[in-house]
């Protein structure tokens, strides 16, 4: 309906399609890459894909937040390939320690988790995202993805079991979400 | 199945540690999703978007107005060929050796070839000033001028209908002192197209009769098209 009425030329229809999906592909997009400014890019190309070109969102297809998320994997990707791995742990992450009430050990313990996502295969990191950041569920992970729901399952699973080898090759990271789970249980 | 679970890993260390480890990591990646869950694109993103979506909706209805006014020009122009030419009179006064004309040997006004006449200003080249050079370059090789011939056994037109003439290059006004001479031509039905007249299929290959109007430096200047009725 907003996308028909958007179409129709309704500033206040696209100035509400931006305000409700644009948050999700941010977010997407700063946990695949750990990137801000990349995050940005990726919003604002997104969306004006979508200006360009809006006949190529068939409403039958899915939901438009689900192709607006699947556009932007796309951009991620292609701009992930033009940045060095090594660059993407240490580019500015989200901002952990915004909320006063964080412990430095907490936004710590946080970072680390985020640098394990990061590491990740691009491929993997999509599907923990996905799943486990934005709780999506199998059937629209797939559908973001481009592929079979067993697909997403299987990488969902491939992913937790490296990301729990990396908490197991590092003891201090064992230690710090220890610590944290305590703390989130005593909180 | 939680309590079949939790009873085989209070049996089972191995299968205990990785629940455990499970657990550790589910509640990680919970908090780093809190930590991110206010995030989102700053408001000059949004002001950007809006801008190009303004700019995208003044195109459109650019298109529309233009695709209006391409569809009355060229219903003017079917009407002024297609119609009652009867109605249509030439707004330039043609010479009289062409303004009225019977059937018989066509009389070539010989062009004053200009010697050398100043290049036009580099404007646009739209359509029209590409059917003119490509109507002068004809009228000067000659494919374009029907040559004397006898005249033909068939009875004499009666009437002559003719077209205003309707100047090649867009936005260029015609001036009398500015007319070397009028040829007629004939011209497969196809080159209408140029002028934004439609063609009916079946008839593209046939030839219609047309005056072009020369300049003194034998540039093309306008074009109008001709009808003869015979009985």
């Amino acid at each position: 309906m907003l996308v028909r009425q958007m179409l129709e030329g309704s500033e206040s229809a696209f100035t509400e399609l931006y305000r409700r999906h644009q948050a999700r592909v941010f977010r997407f997009a700063l946990h695949m890459s750990g990137s801000r400014a990349l995050a940005e890019e990726v919003v604002q190309e997104v969306f004006l894909a979508f200006l360009k070109d809006p006949a190529r969102y068939v409403p039958e297809r899915g939901n438009f937040g689900l192709y607006l998320l699947g556009m932007a994997k796309n951009y991620v990707l292609r701009m992930l390939h033009r940045t060095r791995d090594e660059d993407l742990e240490q580019a500015d992450g989200p901002a952990a320690g915004d909320d006063p009430a964080d412990g430095l050990a907490r936004r710590q313990t946080i970072e680390n988790i985020r640098k394990a996502v990061l590491s990740l295969p691009p491929g993997y990191r999509e599907a923990v995202v996905l799943c486990d950041l934005e709780e999506m569920d199998y059937a629209e992970a797939a559908q973001v993805l481009d592929c079979a729901v067993g697909t997403v399952r299987s990488r969902l699973h491939r992913a937790r079991a490296m990301l729990a080898e990396r908490i197991r090759n590092k003891p201090e990271l064992r230690d710090e979400l220890s610590r944290f789970k305590v703390m989130r249980c005593l909180a | 199945m939680h309590a079949e679970m939790a009873e085989h890993a209070a049996a089972c260390p191995e299968c205990a540690a990785i629940g455990e480890e499970e657990r550790l990591l589910s509640s990680a990646l919970s908090a780093l999703a809190a930590s991110t869950s206010s995030s989102e694109a700053p408001e000059e993103v949004a002001q950007a978007l809006l801008t190009e979506f303004r700019a995208g909706r003044r195109t459109q209805r650019n298109i529309r107005r233009f695709s209006w006014t391409a569809a009355v020009a060229a219903g003017i122009g079917l009407v002024a060929v297609m119609g009652n030419w009867s109605v249509l009179k030439p707004r330039l006064q043609a010479p009289p050796a062409v303004a009225e004309k019977r059937a018989g040997p066509v009389q070539t006004v010989p062009v004053q070839e200009a010697a050398p006449a100043p290049q036009p200003p580099a404007v646009e080249r739209g359509a029209g000033a590409r059917a003119a050079s490509a109507l002068t370059a004809r009228v000067r090789s000659g494919r374009g001028v029907r040559r004397p011939v006898a005249p033909p056994a068939r009875p004499e037109p009666l009437r002559e209908y003719v077209t205003e003439f309707v100047p090649l290059r867009y936005g260029e006004s015609l001036r009398l002192d500015d007319v070397a001479g009028v040829v007629r031509i004939a011209i497969p039905r196809s080159e209408l197209a140029r002028f934004g007249l439609p063609v009916a299929p079946e008839a593209s290959g046939r030839r219609i009769q047309a005056d072009v109007l020369l300049g003194v430096d034998g540039v093309a200047r306008a074009m109008r098209f001709v009808k003869t009725e015979t009985y």
